[in-house]
């Protein structure tokens, strides 16, 4: 089996005396689209901001491509890219201004961004746009220039909070055909989502967490069964929560 | 809707402008009472300044004479301070607001809605007006009969003064705010007119500094008496309701009295009234961005490094918020009109005029303190260098975009650099306009050069700390930049620790050039600076070893 592009070990990350998740571990391999589910505040944003190194964890390690993101911190970002659940982005730039500031800082030539940001523009139907300054853009034209911008230097982990909120169907739709094929190219994919239709017939593996522990994970197949991936999902979230279980039987 | 209902809604919405006042003062869920009790004392201070200065300012005419000009005067003072006060908060808090799509959705009426931004803002108006008419009118009445009728009609106008002008304000804030927003710049169209705006104040100030000079204080008070006579005259002709309210101080006309506070009340009704009937399409045109044209496709430019980009991206920010530009950029501006005046006219020559506060030295004063005077002058620079401190609130004004900052593969050295780099770029480039400047006027060079280290030297030390500072413990949960811009503790410490140590070490080197002579002074200026920018720099360093994010990231 190929070595895991993202490796979470014993993962643990905690507020004072709130643990938001605990022990927690997982593997993405080449070629794979691993989907994160959860419900609210179960700790999917805490554990995607500590894999691209937004904030450390309280113990237990991430790695990328091998390279431990706390140990070795710029190596490891130059490996991924990160599509946060809210694109917020500078204002006072304009979209292309915003792309050549991640080029720049991502160390792409300038032929080979002009190419790239050529490309995924106009499949996210963007470049009309990129000369207009962001703060013209709409949620959804931040998301694609995000996304765009993740994209240039051709990471070998994509990481994506929320990716498909926002997005309209056709921009949803590309979306979906770009991750499968970086993970077709050998690249890995990892994203929260509350879709869990699109989790169901994108993802290669599921991984669910439930008031920050993992409830389950691997390939979607297993994990689904023969159910659907939202009956499992709601098993599983479920199975200890009397509250919640009381409420869906009245 | 009844008007109690009406009323009803207004006090929550009242309520929310006054909490969303705290939050911006950093008061948080039962925190930031310090915080509070801080801004407390300097309003108070600054209260009691302002206070202090207008009654010896009012004393003084009246010594000289000229207290017929006093009530003018007052209500000048007053409407002033209303109308810039409505000319920086109305947009953003009367029009073209953040929250503007859920009050307009909320089932109050729309009258309310506005009524709660305008009153709170008129309100302070007054309270200002009040505030700084008080002193004027205690010394007026030193010389006037203080009866009662005559001191109920000065506090009536003291409120009412600023409320005409304050609407009047409110239309032409939005006027000029919808036409900035026009433009695809609009940030640097604000700045070019605010930096207008200051260009004629300092030319003002300076013609007026020039007009008063060689003659004694006496005969500068009456000169002043007269100018406000005169310009009580020249408002009175341009605007009747100042001569109503004189008539009804000076010489108690009750009709004066009843126009005056008629105009006074009936303005800001108005104004509220056709803001309200128009409330959807004022905020359109407050929010419009730039008339959208045809452009050419956008295409990249060549590669840079991380450093070279994050600084373009840095100076962007500055060059695309004109409040942050004006407040951390002021002092260079400064530094090339200080070192332009000196080109023009000669330190001496300055000197002897009289414009410069507190200082008027006769031509053979001058000669004798050519060595301390020489020690001293590079720290006018160093002082501007000082208090333009871009970097000190940068990392907090990453705010909702610092994942970017976090996520990028540079180290936190690059990104803190970045940031360094970009304001020292600033500094440098005034520094060297201020240099050739110095020299064309025929200043000695090792003096130009002492004014160039210590320019840059201060800068970039002080920068540094207030970097450092503001990357331990950034505050990227701010609603208004000017919580960090003007009041995040980065700045305060680094603004006010530059501008301390530069007063500290211009007293050293001027001590020095009288007992060791121009060579230690020298030194000094060349020394200093740089002590203070490798110490600047070192703690820097510190805080980037760390790695970002670091402890006191909102964790």
């Amino acid at each position: 089996m190929a070595r895991p592009i993202l490796e979470v070990s014993h993962f643990r990350k905690s507020y004072g005396a709130h643990v938001a998740v605990r022990d927690l571990s997982l593997a993405v391999a080449p070629g794979e689209i691993c989907g994160f589910i959860g419900h609210n505040g179960a700790g999917k944003t805490t554990l995607i901001r500590s894999v691209v190194g937004a904030q450390p964890p309280t113990s237990g390690t991430v790695r990328v491509c091998g390279r431990d993101v706390w140990r070795e911190p710029v190596a490891a970002k130059r490996l991924m890219a990160y599509v946060p659940d809210n694109p917020d982005v500078y204002d006072f730039l304009t979209g292309m201004q915003y792309l050549d500031l991640i080029a720049d800082v991502f160390g792409v030539g300038a032929e080979e961004r002009r190419r790239r940001a050529g490309e995924l523009a106009a499949r996210l139907e963007l470049a009309d746009a990129l000369g207009e300054p962001v703060s013209a853009y709409s949620h959804g034209m931040r998301q694609k220039l995000v996304l765009t911008g993740a994209l240039l230097h051709d990471p070998a982990l994509l990481v994506l909070d929320e990716p498909f909120v926002g997005l309209d169907p056709s921009a949803s739709h590309e979306l979906k055909a770009i991750l499968r094929e970086r993970a077709d190219a050998g690249g890995a994919v990892f994203f929260s989502s509350h879709v869990l239709e699109v989790v169901e017939r994108l993802c290669d593996t599921v991984a669910v967490i439930r008031r920050g522990e993992l409830v389950a994970s691997g390939p979607t197949d297993e994990v689904r069964g023969s159910a659907s991936l939202e009956d499992v999902f709601l098993e599983l979230v479920d199975e200890k929560d009397d509250f919640v279980v009381a409420r869906r039987t009245r | 809707m009844t008007s109690h209902s009406r009323g009803r809604a207004l006090v929550p919405l009242l309520s929310l402008q006054a909490r969303s006042l705290l939050y911006g003062l950093g008061v948080r869920r039962g925190r930031g009472r310090a915080r509070l009790l801080g801004a407390a004392a300097l309003v108070v201070l600054l209260a009691a300044v302002a206070v202090g200065y207008l009654w010896a300012l009012g004393s003084s005419m009246v010594a000289a004479g000229a207290a017929g000009a006093i009530p003018a005067l007052a209500a000048l003072a007053g409407s002033l301070a209303a109308v810039a006060l409505v000319f920086v908060k109305a947009p953003g808090t009367v029009f073209g607001c953040r929250d503007y799509d859920l009050v307009a959705a909320l089932p109050v009426p729309v009258r309310t809605v506005v009524l709660a931004r305008t009153a709170p803002l008129y309100g302070f108006g007054v309270a200002l007006s009040a505030l700084l008419s008080a002193p004027l009118y205690a010394a007026y009445f030193t010389s006037a009969p203080a009866s009662p009728a005559a001191v109920s009609t000065a506090a009536a106008v003291s409120v009412l003064a600023p409320l005409a002008p304050a609407a009047v304000a409110t239309l032409v804030s939005l006027v000029l705010t919808s036409v900035a927003v026009r433009f695809r710049h609009a940030g640097a169209v604000q700045l070019a007119l605010s930096a207008l705006l200051v260009v004629a104040v300092v030319a003002g100030s300076l013609a007026l500094g020039r007009a008063s000079s060689g003659v004694d204080d006496a005969a500068a008070l009456a000169a002043m008496g007269d100018v406000a006579g005169a310009l009580s005259s020249a408002v009175a002709s341009a605007y009747p309701p100042a001569a109503w309210e004189a008539a009804a101080v000076r010489e108690g006309s009750l009709a004066g009295l009843l126009a005056f506070a008629a105009l006074s009340l009936a303005l800001p009704v108005v104004v509220t009234l056709a803001l309200a009937a128009r409330y959807p399409s004022v905020n359109a045109v407050a929010t419009a961005g730039p008339r959208r044209r045809a452009r050419p496709a956008a295409t990249s430019r060549g590669a840079m490094s991380p450093l070279r980009a994050l600084t373009v991206k840095e100076l962007r920010r500055i060059g695309s918020m004109p409040f942050y530009a004006l407040n951390d950029c002021a002092g260079l501006l400064l530094m090339v009109a200080a070192a332009v005046a000196i080109a023009l006219f000669g330190v001496d020559a300055l000197l002897a005029s009289g414009v410069v506060d507190g200082a008027r030295l006769d031509a053979q004063a001058v000669a004798a303190m050519r060595a301390q005077i020489d020690a001293a002058l590079p720290w006018v620079f160093g002082f501007c260098g000082a208090m333009s401190l871009t970097a000190g609130p940068s990392v907090s004004l990453e705010a909702r975009a610092s994942w970017l900052m976090l996520t990028a593969p540079v180290g936190a050295g690059t990104v803190l650099g970045s940031k360094l780099l970009a304001n020292v770029t600033l500094g440098g480039v005034a520094a060297a306009a201020s240099a050739v400047a110095l020299l064309a006027g025929g200043t000695a060079p090792l003096v130009v050069l002492q004014c160039v280290v210590a320019a840059v030297g201060m800068l970039t030390g002080f920068a540094s700390v207030a970097l450092a500072i503001d990357a331990s413990r950034p505050n990227l949960s701010w609603t208004s930049p000017s919580e960090v811009v003007k009041r995040g503790l980065p700045v305060m410490v680094g603004s006010i620790g530059g501008v301390l140590a530069s007063f500290g070490l211009a007293l050293l080197s001027v001590t020095a050039a009288g007992a060791l002579g121009p060579a230690a002074s020298a030194v000094v200026n060349l020394a200093a600076p740089a002590a203070c920018a490798l110490g600047g720099l070192a703690f820097l360093r510190a805080v980037a070893r760390r790695g970002l994010p670091g402890p006191g990231w909102g964790e």
